[in-house]
């Protein structure tokens, strides 16, 4: 039951945001788009650099695959419906997606090329930026629930979703989630403007389509973790459970493509300036507001 | 000899696999989105799906005829798609050294929907044969024998052609080359982030010839290829022994063969006498192509940047790639003048032709009136609007602006395909909101500002927007009495920089609309045909005249030796050479993507750098 | 039995690509070797029950790992692994060291496996958490304060010292 839910979501849910993705690149909704392109990435031959680094540039594509997939098996969507159970779950989140960024150092680094290299270290970069506003947040919201157990931290809401408790937490994940699965605007390492395709670049036909499917399952798995840590997961009133956390999902989700559509990328310094500078101290003073908060009220 | 399919018997399931390719697309196009919007056609309407490196592309789109110095880069892409692929060229007559294409149309949104129907049932039915062969050219054979590309089946007796060892550096798409081909410098060349490999003189990196080899000392990653060491490593670390003492032949610090010498280095030390970029970091040079089919770059335009990290260390741009000798083909009838000269700047064709016929008339010759309906002044002003929101498309895509260069295609297209000033009037209101808000984008102005600041006083001859935006009010125009009867005003920004020069051609747009309405309404008012007012230099038959026009671009002049019905001869100034000289000043110790976006906001045309 | 043969294979897997960041000729690749050394390491933790520990390792250590890919591709003045690299240096004291060290730890595992009783059964993943937590907020809080605040000053120390030489 379990294994059939979290194949369903993420078959459709992934679909579903293959389209809106499709529409934030190019404007035109194209329902069969995914579909088709993937089955013809499938039909054209798999070229490979001349001078690669072969054991790099061939694991960048599942290893990214695998860090999507794994960051997603401590998520629930229902209680108990949830593929791995494990006390630290919110931390296991973040330590999978540390990965995305060690695969696409390697599919930087693999192909031998100037651009793909460039892109590759600007991931890097971004990386810096936005990796402690990922752990930051989780941790306010682990305070709140007095554990990482990722189910606890859902039931922990019941009174009051944690985006209107920690709304800076909630703006400085949803943020960093959106520079984790390199989304415009900060898509700098497959800027098809700037840097043609960047990593993403020099790879064809299937390792094309892992790649693609590996970020559209980051984006989903990122997209569960917004809801679970802070939409308040499965919890909602008439629906079943696992309706609830798909359609926040789905919604969440949908915002993170959306936005990119409308704003330039951004300059390759300004996440590492604004993360630190400005995200920082905006976390910290939100793991000191929810201290005060659970001291004072006991929410 | 088919070069477009993959090896290999067409069976059930490819057939299935085959559909899926036929039904969706990939399109990239030569010489790039520009020319095609220039030439009105819509490729997302017509099915097909841009994409911005041939990598990920099906087909290839070649529209409009490609001039000679291209041809090399464009084989370059062609060999770089993964089949099978599909060659289109529309209106581009011959296309060698490419191949033969596989569909030929013309260049009109008909021609464009026609051609892929025609590509979809080439994929469909030739996307597998057994007869299938490698793309073989003299542009890719390599310089030095390197290990080839390795494509997932080996299509007969040969390997799939090794991309483009860029010789000239010059990858067809911008360096999209695996492989050292351009990544001249890649020598170890990696780390955006400071690499201590320090390449003093930026050394044996700049014989174009020897690109490849310039990094390549090392020869980048052959993990068991290492026999290409030998002499020109040796001479190649000669160069960098310099950072003082490189010990002991074994070790070479420096790279070659690696490994610590014993003892204490002190990186700081060793690297004191390097020289730094902007950003404080010694490094690798890195030698990378961003044309001349770079998708973000003015299509044409050639130029090879040298990185120094993320900086940019270097540039060099070659001027006259795009040529194809339209000075010398002025010469000849009168009658065809404007037809020959519109050829010029495929991006703006109605103003050179205006050129032709003002200095025509200024010969007193009649020149054939271009769009009788809409008049020459409408004619060019809304050309010149569809110009920039073409420029905006572009800098959309490179900014990662998806919206807008959506939204600046969709104004573009309708502007260019106008009939009558009536549907201008009603563009006019659309268009202005449109541009309120792209003024209005959060992050947008941030962006640009300070990027490619170029002072007035040191603009030397530029004119257009770019000598507009850094407060010299320089416009052909101020010369015409038809604009000067409208009450003409050219935009003047002072700031100078890519910011300024946006704003100058977004307020340039809604200025082009209304002039045409006013122009409109002046001319309902009384009847007259706007005419042409340049004084010419001399009013005899047999003359020599001058004309001079405000392209999109800049101001462009023709002077014209008039004996009879013949032009014996010609002598045409374009904007875009002297802007084409500006591109080292904006770009060196730049960031790459303010590089880039400062390079796109000088608006070259290299279509006019008719070398 | 499983679990055993999963702590068996994670820890095979550090050692190889622990000896793999040695025979490797390419900068990157001997870091990201030890980049999955160590994440083979927090894997291991995972399959014997140290759960905490296990996810940090993974966490920390491929972030480290990437910095230090960075730093090694920054430093080391042959980037690339194209050329047989010596990567290896004093090699009779490290092989000592090695030997040495190896059968020290070796002598202590043994010497603990003669008394099985004396191995407790580890807690669950919960009580390790809360146990952990209890650690670091009551005894040893000086301890982690204080490491933690050292760490921040060299942090911002480093940059200070790092944007002088700019100016």
């Amino acid at each position: 039951m379990t294994t059939l839910a979290y194949l369903l979501l993420v078959t459709l849910g992934g679909y579903g945001l293959a389209v809106v993705e499709e529409w934030s690149s190019s404007g035109r909704w194209r329902p069969s788009a995914p579909l088709l392109r993937s089955v013809a990435l499938l039909a054209r031959e798999s070229l490979s650099p001349r001078l690669l680094d072969r054991k790099l540039f061939e694991a960048a594509p599942p290893l990214l695959l695998v860090a999507g997939v794994l960051s997603m098996a401590v998520l629930p969507l229902a209680p108990g419906v949830v593929p791995v159970e494990l006390a630290t779950g919110a931390l296991w989140l973040n330590a999978a997606l540390v990965y995305v960024a060690v695969a696409l150092l390697m599919a930087g680094w693999g192909p031998d090329a100037a651009y793909p290299m460039v892109a590759g270290f600007r991931f890097l970069g971004q990386f810096v930026a936005y990796a402690m506003l990922v752990v930051m947040p989780i941790t306010a919201v682990a305070m709140r629930a007095s554990s990482l157990v990722v189910g606890d931290i859902i039931t922990s809401q019941a009174t009051l979703w944690n985006a209107l408790l920690q709304p800076l937490g909630f703006a400085v994940f949803l943020l960093a989630a959106m520079a984790i699965c390199y989304l415009p605007p900060f898509d700098q390492p497959v800027a098809p403007g700037e840097l043609a395709g960047g990593v993403v670049g020099e790879y064809t036909g299937a390792r094309l389509v892992v790649m693609r499917l590996a970020r559209l399952v980051l984006v989903l798995s990122l997209a569960l973790a917004v809801t679970v840590f802070y939409l308040g997961g499965w919890l909602g009133p008439l629906l079943p459970a696992p309706a609830w956390s798909v359609l926040k999902t789905l919604a969440v989700a949908g915002a993170m493509l959306a936005v990119g559509r409308y704003l330039p990328r951004l300059r390759t310094d300004w996440p590492l300036e604004w993360g630190w500078k400005v995200g920082i101290p905006l976390a910290l003073l939100n793991i000191f507001w929810v201290g005060v908060v659970l001291l004072v009220a006991d929410l | 000899m088919r070069t477009g399919p993959r090896l290999g018997r067409p069976a059930g399931l490819r057939q299935l696999l085959t559909a899926a390719l036929s039904a969706q697309l990939d399109v990239f196009v030569l010489p790039g989105v520009d020319v095609a919007s220039a030439a009105g056609l819509d490729l997302e309407a017509a099915g097909a799906r841009v994409v911005a490196t041939p990598r990920h592309a099906t087909l290839l789109l070649v529209v409009g005829e490609l001039p000679a110095g291209l041809r090399e880069a464009a084989v370059v892409v062609y060999a770089q798609m993964p089949r099978p692929r599909v060659l289109i060229a529309l209106g581009a007559g011959d296309v060698s050294p490419l191949p033969l294409p596989d569909v030929a149309a013309a260049a009109d949104q008909h021609g464009l929907e026609h051609s892929l129907e025609e590509a979809r049932r080439h994929l469909r039915e030739g996307a597998w044969s057994l007869e299938a062969q490698p793309f073989e050219a003299d542009a890719l054979v390599p310089k030095r024998r390197r290990k080839k590309e390795r494509p997932s089946e080996k299509p007969g007796p040969a390997h799939q052609p090794q991309h483009g060892q860029m010789d000239h550096a010059k990858a067809g798409h911008g360096g999209m080359d695996h492989g050292p081909a351009d990544h001249g410098g890649m020598d170890h060349g990696r780390a955006a982030d400071g690499r201590a490999e320090p390449d003093p003189a930026g050394g044996g990196r700049e014989e174009p010839g020897r690109s490849e080899h310039a990094g390549m000392r090392h020869d980048a990653r052959e993990h068991g290829g290492r026999q290409k060491r030998g002499t020109q490593d040796s001479a190649m670390q000669v160069g960098d022994m310099q950072h003082g003492g490189m010990q002991d032949g074994g070790m070479q610090h420096g790279g070659a063969s690696g490994g610590m010498p014993m003892g204490f280095m002190s990186m700081v030390r060793l690297t004191q006498h390097l020289p730094r970029s902007s950003d404080g970091l010694p490094m690798e040079r890195v030698q990378a192509p961003f044309g001349p089919f770079f998708p973000a770059l003015p299509s044409g335009l050639d130029l090879t940047l040298w990185l120094d990290g993320d900086t940019v260390a270097r540039v060099v741009s070659a001027q006259g790639a795009a040529s194809r000798g339209i000075e010398a083909s002025l010469v000849g009838d009168v009658a065809g003048l404007p037809d020959r000269l519109a050829r010029v700047d495929p991006l703006a064709p109605r103003c050179y032709r205006r050129l032709a016929v003002k200095a025509l008339e200024a010969a007193g010759m009649a020149g054939p009136e271009p769009a009788a309906r809409l008049g020459w002044l409408a004619a060019v002003e809304l050309e010149r609007a569809a110009s920039h929101l073409n420029w905006l498309s572009r800098l959309g895509f490179l900014l990662g602006y998806g919206w807008l260069a959506s939204e600046a295609g969709r104004w573009q297209r309708a502007l260019r395909g106008s009939r009558n000033v009536d549907e201008v009037a009603e563009l006019e209101s659309l268009v202005g909101a449109f541009l309120q808000r792209v003024r209005r984008t959060l992050l947008l102005a941030r962006r640009l500002r300070g990027l490619g600041r170029l002072p007035g006083a040191e603009l030397g001859g530029v004119s257009g927007p770019v000598a507009r935006a850094s407060g010299l009010r320089l416009d052909a125009r101020l010369a015409d009495q038809t604009y000067q009867e409208l009450g003409f005003e050219p935009v003047v920004r002072s700031e100078a920089d890519a910011l300024a020069r946006l704003a100058v051609r977004l307020d340039e747009v809604s200025q082009s609309l209304g002039l045409v309405r006013a122009w409109a309404q002046q001319r309902s008012a009384g009847d007259r045909q706007g005419s042409a007012s340049l004084v010419p230099q001399d009013e005899a038959a047999s003359s020599l005249v001058a004309a001079e026009v405000e392209s999109p671009r800049g101001r462009a002049s023709l002077e014209l030796a008039v004996d009879g019905r013949r032009v014996v001869r010609a002598a045409l100034t374009t904007p875009s050479p002297g802007a084409q000289e500006l591109i080292e000043r904006v770009a060196l110790d730049a960031e790459l993507a303010d590089a880039l976006v400062a390079v796109a906001s000088l608006d070259i045309s290299p279509w006019e750098v008719d070398g | 039995m499983i679990q055993f043969l999963f702590v068996l294979l994670f820890g095979v897997a550090a050692i190889w690509f622990g000896v793999k960041v040695f025979t490797t000729a390419s900068m990157m690749r001997s870091a990201l070797a030890l980049l999955f050394s160590m994440a083979a390491l927090g894997a291991l933790f995972m399959a014997a029950e140290a759960e905490f520990l296990g996810v940090l390792q993974l966490m920390m250590m491929a972030t480290e790992m990437s910095i230090m890919a960075l730093f090694m591709i920054m430093y080391m003045m042959s980037p690339g692994g194209l050329t047989p690299m010596e990567m290896t240096h004093q090699k009779r004291f490290s092989l000592v060291a090695g030997v040495v060290t190896a059968l020290l730890i070796v002598s202590v595992a043994v010497s603990q496996f003669r008394e099985p009783s004396a191995v407790a059964v580890a807690p669950a993943p919960d009580a390790q958490l809360r146990g952990l937590g209890g650690e670091l907020l009551e005894r040893s809080m000086l301890v982690f304060q204080a490491a933690g605040v050292t760490i921040l000053v060299a942090m911002i120390a480093t940059t200070a010292v790092a944007m002088r030489r700019h100016e």
